[in-house]
């Protein structure tokens, strides 16, 4: 392209190398910008299908979430959104259904899976809710095994709070207070948790 | 509600821009063009591009950028809010503290933006006008309206498509805490014993034993107060302290030299006509069907005298007005679409329309009321326009009085410029650095070096937006140490008050053990000092039966065996001790309580959240170019 147009030919001249420059480049370039507009229509076109997908995949859930019986938009979600992030939390509102009807073992059946959750706060969530179940079913060797966990993590304070109840509910005194000690070392530094706890601890005096 | 107005301007994906450039160009050569340009757009992304070499980056996540731009359209209207709140208590050291908030708000808000992208979460529509709609402020007389929801975004500069983008992403960031919120639960018996514990009550009576009643009672020997003195001499001294001439300027000062003329008023008028007008409005019902044909069955049934308002009923599909009649209340031009908008302003007073098409379908309109606009007239509105005109005027004289202000005080002394300006000088008390008297920014410059120590004259100082002064060293006198007679009655009632409380400690130390005892020498020593027990009464956690310092010792108490007290000794602030019988510990009968319920479910998902965002930002590589902001 650099000698596109060369300034001492005349006219015609410069008409005629245009010519034979497009002779030989057109199909390129047509074919490049019709590549190029497809390429735009294609991505275009995806987005806005996963937009939809997310949408009806967003209506399942909230039909879910505001009617207990309505388990086939459950069904609905896990069968054919399988990848969005509505499937883990439509298995958190099952569980808590089953739990409002006591029936704990179900509940258990839906967290479960999630205890080894990709998604690391869905795996806390479904851990810590565990145990609480545990804890109704006053299984707590079972809590305590579920509120095992190997790091320090960021939601330790959570952890004991609820090992904190399970040791209580022993009447375990002393690991009691001390898990209720641990978590108000733990909780972030403006957590509402904190006072409560405190209440939890001041009784045991 | 008229909410499909709404929503038909909410952009869905992100290739606005590229359509935009689309509809500007025309002809083939034109597609060419935006063909040849879209190609590395498509493939290389269009923010890249357009945020490149121009812009200013101020902090980036994982990659993801924020420009100065962005981040100041955040700032500078919480800034404006700031200042709006404290006005002149405003001080430029805050801008540094919410330049920090504000970047870091930012920040969560991409790492909430990108996570819920990677979940997929979404809003719809459906959400996003649930919650305009139960905003009060786009709402009148406890209903939602569409005039007021519009008209208060523009005077906020934004238009409703961009205003409802925001909240579409901010709705959508916060599912990342409410998704975990919809399913948490709290079992049956854990509730029960929360609640036991949140409503337990405790009976109780108790002895206060204040130390200002014994302050006649000890003695401070004059050894340790003089020792007191020089252990802690250079606590003890008198800070230096300045006082300082000033020039002020303000606009209210000049608006009262100003004098307006009638035919300068009447031009001002004449200029700002607008601001004493009132739109034309109109009031109309309609009727949105989907094709034409129906909209001709609609128009003959009105014709034939059917009821306008139980048609729209039954054939409308503008479900926010369907059920209201088709009624759209008063809206005034630029809120409807522009063929709807075209007609209605077209119409009589009375008058029903045929069929008009708009993007949403066929409207048959029947227009009811007429408010035509309307301009005040210059008697009417002279005192408002007078006040008005007095203030442009002084300020404009203030922002020139200013300027002519600094270079004086550059270049010679106050008194000249005072003389010159024909402003008086002023003069303060004396005052320390610490002081409260004077706005922190006088304070501030009074102590700067240029005044303190070069004795010259300030710049020019913006105490507000309408105040401004120029400040110059008149007197000072140095930070000199305080003289032990000088401050030898302070530090005796200091220590006088140190004693008499260990003296009331002890008293309540000694009647606690005798309780426990229970000997006699209780009896005796609140003789002796003629205290007395406390009615016995029921306490629950948030009771004032009593303050709340003892309330909180109260239910800090280990819990009495069957028929049995304790009793405690406890200091209670600085100046009192008491004495603490818990007699029982009862737990009410157990009721649901929702409220309950709700706030352990609260604490409990701010602080799983608390620890999202915490693992978000720690996962990510955030850089802050704080220089920058």
């Amino acid at each position: 392209m650099k000698n596109f147009i060369e300034v001492n030919r005349t006219e015609d001249e410069q008409v005629e190398q245009i010519k034979k420059w497009w002779k030989e480049n057109g199909m390129q370039i047509v074919a490049g910008v019709g590549l190029g507009l497809a390429a735009i229509w294609v991505w275009d076109a995806y987005k806005d299908y996963q937009y939809s997908q997310s949408i009806q995949a967003r209506t399942h859930y909230l039909s879910l979430v505001s009617n207990p019986n309505n388990t086939s938009a459950f069904d609905e979600l896990k069968n054919n959104y399988t990848n969005s992030g509505y499937v883990d939390q439509s298995s958190l509102v099952m569980a808590k259904y089953a739990v409002d009807r006591k029936e704990y073992h179900k509940a258990l059946d839906y967290l479960q899976p999630l205890f080894n959750s990709e998604n690391e706060f869905i795996a806390h969530s479904a851990k810590l809710r565990g145990a609480a179940i545990y804890l109704e079913m006053n299984n707590y060797d079972q809590a305590l095994l579920t509120l095992e966990t190997t790091a320090n993590n960021t939601f330790s304070g959570l952890y004991s709070h609820t090992k904190g109840d399970v040791y209580l509910a022993q009447n375990n005194i002393e690991s009691a207070k001390k898990h209720y000690r641990l978590a108000l070392s733990q909780l972030s530094n403006d957590s509402e948790l904190k006072s409560l706890i405190q209440i939890k601890l001041n009784d045991l005096n | 509600m008229k909410w499909f107005w709404l929503i038909r301007s909410i952009a869905i994906n992100n290739t606005i821009m590229l359509s935009s450039i689309r509809n500007k160009t025309k002809g083939w050569l034109a597609y060419l063009i935006v063909g040849l340009i879209t190609v590395p757009f498509a493939l290389f992304g269009i923010n890249e591009y357009f945020t490149g070499a121009s812009n200013v980056i101020v902090a980036s996540i994982d990659g993801d950028e924020i420009s100065k731009e962005a981040f100041l359209s955040e700032f500078n209207p919480q800034k404006r809010r700031l200042q709006q709140r404290l006005s002149e208590r405003y001080d430029t050291e805050f801008d540094s503290i919410l330049k920090q908030s504000v970047i870091n708000d930012m920040i969560n808000k991409r790492l909430l933006g990108q996570f819920s992208n990677d979940l997929d979460y979404a809003t719809t529509n459906s959400e996003l006008q649930a919650l305009i709609q139960s905003n009060n402020l786009f709402q009148t007389d406890g209903r939602f309206s569409i005039e007021g929801y519009q008209k208060l975004l523009r005077l906020n500069g934004y238009s409703t498509a961009e205003y409802e983008a925001i909240k579409l992403k901010e709705l959508t960031q916060s599912q990342i805490k409410y998704n975990l919120l919809d399913s948490a639960f709290v079992t049956s018996s854990a509730l029960k014993k929360l609640q036991a514990l949140n409503e337990q009550q405790r009976e109780f009576n108790y002895i206060q034993i204040d130390a200002d009643s014994y302050l006649d009672k000890v003695k401070v020997d004059a050894k340790s107060v003089e020792g007191f003195y020089n252990n802690q001499k250079e606590s003890f001294f008198d800070p230096q302290k300045i006082k300082i001439d000033f020039i002020e300027l303000s606009l209210e000062k000049i608006a009262k030299n100003i004098e307006v003329n009638d035919d300068d008023l009447f031009n001002f008028y004449e200029d700002e006509k607008e601001r004493f007008s009132t739109e034309g409005e109109r009031k109309a019902q309609h009727i949105l069907v989907e094709t034409k044909e129906q909209a001709q069955t609609v128009i003959e049934l009105i014709n034939k005298g059917g009821d306008f308002s139980k048609l729209a009923k039954e054939y409308s599909i503008d479900t926010g007005s369907k059920d209201d009649a088709g009624d759209l209340g008063f809206f005034t031009k630029g809120v409807m679409v522009p063929e709807f908008e075209e007609k209605v302003f077209s119409m009589q007073e009375g008058s029903l329309s045929g069929a008009v098409k708009s993007e949403f379908g066929y409207h048959i309109i029947k227009l009811n009321q007429i408010k035509l606009g309307s301009i005040k007239s210059f008697d009417s509105v002279r005192s408002e326009l007078t006040k008005l005109y007095t203030q442009t005027l002084s300020q404009k004289s203030l922002y020139n009085l200013t300027d002519q202000l600094a270079n004086l005080a550059y270049e010679v002394s106050l008194d000249e410029v005072s003389d010159q300006m024909n402003l008086a000088i002023n003069t303060t008390q004396f005052f320390a650095k610490n002081t409260t008297d004077y706005e922190q920014k006088f304070v501030d410059v009074a102590f700067s070096d240029v005044v303190l120590n070069k004795g010259e004259n300030s710049e020019v100082i913006e105490l507000s937006k309408d105040k401004f002064v120029v400040v110059r060293l008149k007197e000072k006198l140095a930070k000199r140490q305080k003289s032990f007679d000088e401050v030898k009655g302070e530090i005796n009632k200091h220590l006088t008050t140190l004693l008499a409380k260990t003296f009331v400690d002890k008293i309540a130390k000694d009647i606690a053990t005798s309780l426990i005892n229970n000997d006699d020498s209780a009896n005796k020593l609140m003789d002796k000092n003629k205290l007395k027990w406390s009615d016995s009464v029921w306490a629950k956690r948030d009771s004032k039966t009593a303050s709340v310092a003892i309330i909180n010792k109260l239910f800090a108490l280990p819990k009495p065996s069957e028929g049995q007290s304790v009793y405690s000794a406890q200091g209670l602030g600085k100046r009192s001790a008491v004495v603490i019988q818990l007699s029982t510990v009862k737990a009410p009968d157990y009721k649901p309580n929702k409220g309950l319920e709700r706030s352990l479910l609260s604490f409990e998902s701010n602080e799983m959240f608390a620890g999202i965002l915490k693992t978000l930002r720690s996962n990510a590589e955030i850089k802050v170019f704080a220089d920058r902001l």
